[in-house]
């Protein structure tokens, strides 16, 4: 039992911060609410999954599992504040200059802004690529399609992202003449 | 008109292509200015999402861990005094209000104190990976920048090591251990003496010009290709483990090369060098981490990594074709 919880806690630190960060970009930015969903994710690996997944099979089972609390929070069309927590990200002691914090944030929302316009599963299959680094193969597997439409997805998302951030760069350059 | 092959870019920046079918591509690359474009932004989108990251609290991880768990999180020991007995106009009830919120407003204020200034101590591999990004000169405003030679074949990772997998028990270990080797910083990027030792690379007045940096980089390809190869080929018998202490020394004095190399490649603006460094960099650490005679797994896991990465064969173009545009 204790080497259980033992490997669990290591899956939960090696896994938790990348899931958090995955749910944050799928849902636009909304860090508490990503944390609580990451939160249920592993405790619903821990009471019902937890030794019949294998290993290697975790990972894939985790980020499957937060997806559809994310698509569940969509339908739903809810959304949790933590007061405490934006307290708490206010608060926070920053590393870096405050200028290059706000070119930070600013690039940051700017990002997240612009993956909210993505279809659900192009946004998901981009950020599972991207950010998590799992392959085509993977990709399906936690999303349940095909690699060939993983592929498709992914271009897809790419070149819309291309194309919304040339016009959002000429705008900015037009309005800075 | 729109080139026919610029679906394929997003698959080989993803590794998801052939050996066979990256030479094909960067072999179109090279002509086709759109396709350059192309890639040059998808990387540059992918550095822009890669850059973000959670602010999350370690306290409140630990704290959502051992709810998970079944846990009692132990709590901070209490900081408040006792009120003096002398204290005795507190006890009617205008006066105990006023103790009560003084006394609320001076615990939330220390609660808000220690936030503030609770360090916080991410993963080791990510803080310093952030850290080396953040030394590094940002791109124009636009965020997306067009390439300023032909490109080559490419096919990158963001430059972060893949995330951990679960250790699990003897016989079942799925990722290589935690790095124990962590390269220092190196405070100027001509400091190396792993560069410095190449003499007869410098100009006459003693200042490494673009061209020595191109050179050294398609050297650094070439070793860290001979030396992927001979891990690659590393076996281990039925009665013991592989033997690999002369790719983990080469592994160890090829991290630092590449760590200069793409801090280069990251002032100059060359995205594509710096796309491979840092696809490399993970695998050379992770060699290097490795004791002399690991656990098969873990050989085979790194093994696995390069073969996603398509490493060997994009080391192998890319030395070729940097050589090429040097002559």
């Amino acid at each position: 039992m204790a080497n259980e919880d033992e490997e669990f806690t290591m899956l939960f630190r090696d896994f938790y911060p990348s899931l958090c960060r995955f749910l944050e970009c799928l849902l636009g930015g909304r860090a508490a609410l990503a944390q609580d969903l990451a939160q249920e994710s592993f405790l619903q690996l821990h009471r019902t999954a937890w030794g019949t997944v294998p290993p290697q099979e975790a990972r894939f089972w985790l980020y499957r599992v937060a997806r559809n609390f994310a698509l569940n929070e969509f339908r739903k069309g809810q959304t949790r504040h933590r007061l405490f927590d934006r307290v708490v990200e206010v608060m926070r002691p920053r590393t870096r200059t405050p200028e290059e914090q706000y070119e930070l944030q600013e690039r940051q929302e700017l990002v997240l802004e612009m993956l909210q316009t993505l279809p659900e599963q192009q946004r998901a299959a981009l950020l599972l690529r991207e950010q998590e680094q799992l392959s085509y193969r993977e990709i399906g597997q936690v999303l349940n399609i095909s690699e060939s439409k993983v592929k498709v997805d992914i271009f897809r998302a790419r070149s819309t992202l291309r194309d919304r951030w040339t016009k959002r760069a000429r705008a900015y350059e037009a309005s800075a003449r | 008109m729109r080139c026919d092959r610029v679906e394929e870019i997003s698959a080989l920046i993803d590794g998801e292509l052939s050996p066979e079918q990256v030479r094909n591509l960067s072999a179109h690359i090279i002509n086709c200015q759109e396709c350059q474009n192309l890639r040059a932004d998808f990387l540059n989108l992918r550095n822009e999402i890669t850059g973000f990251n959670p602010a999350l609290d370690p306290s409140r991880s630990g704290q959502r861990l051992a709810q998970i768990l079944g846990r009692e999180y132990p709590k901070p020991a209490s900081t408040r005094l006792p009120i003096p007995a002398v204290w005795g106009w507190a006890g009617s009830t205008w006066g105990f209000a006023t103790v009560a919120l003084i006394v609320v407003a001076s615990v939330v204020g220390l609660l808000v104190y220690r936030v503030v200034h609770r360090p916080i101590t991410p993963l080791v591999q990510d803080n310093y990976i952030a850290n080396e990004k953040n030394k590094s000169p940002r791109n124009a405003n636009t965020g997306i920048a067009k390439p300023d030679q032909p490109d080559d074949s490419n096919s990158r990772e963001t430059g972060k090591p893949g995330p951990k997998k679960p250790k699990t028990r003897p016989g079942r270990r799925v990722e290589p251990p935690k790095p124990r080797f962590a390269p220092p910083e190196l405070a100027s990027p001509y400091g190396s003496q792993v560069i410095a030792t190449n003499n007869d690379q410098r100009s006459e007045d003693n200042r490494i010009t673009p061209a020595d940096t191109q050179t050294l980089t398609a050297k650094h390809f070439e070793q860290s290709e001979v030396l992927l190869r001979s891990f690659r080929n590393v076996r281990s018998t039925d009665t013991a483990r592989p033997e690999i202490a002369y790719e983990r020394q080469r592994a160890q004095k090829l991290v630092y090369q590449n760590i200069l190399l793409r801090r280069e490649a990251d002032a100059s603006g060359d995205v594509q060098v710096t796309s491979l460094l840092d696809s490399l960099e993970p695998i050379l650490l992770d060699i290097a981490n490795l004791p002399d005679r690991p656990h098969e797994d873990d050989v085979r896991l790194i093994k696995e990594r390069m073969q996603r990465k398509n490493l060997v064969a994009l080391l192998q173009v890319n030395s070729v074709a940097i050589a090429l545009a040097n002559d």
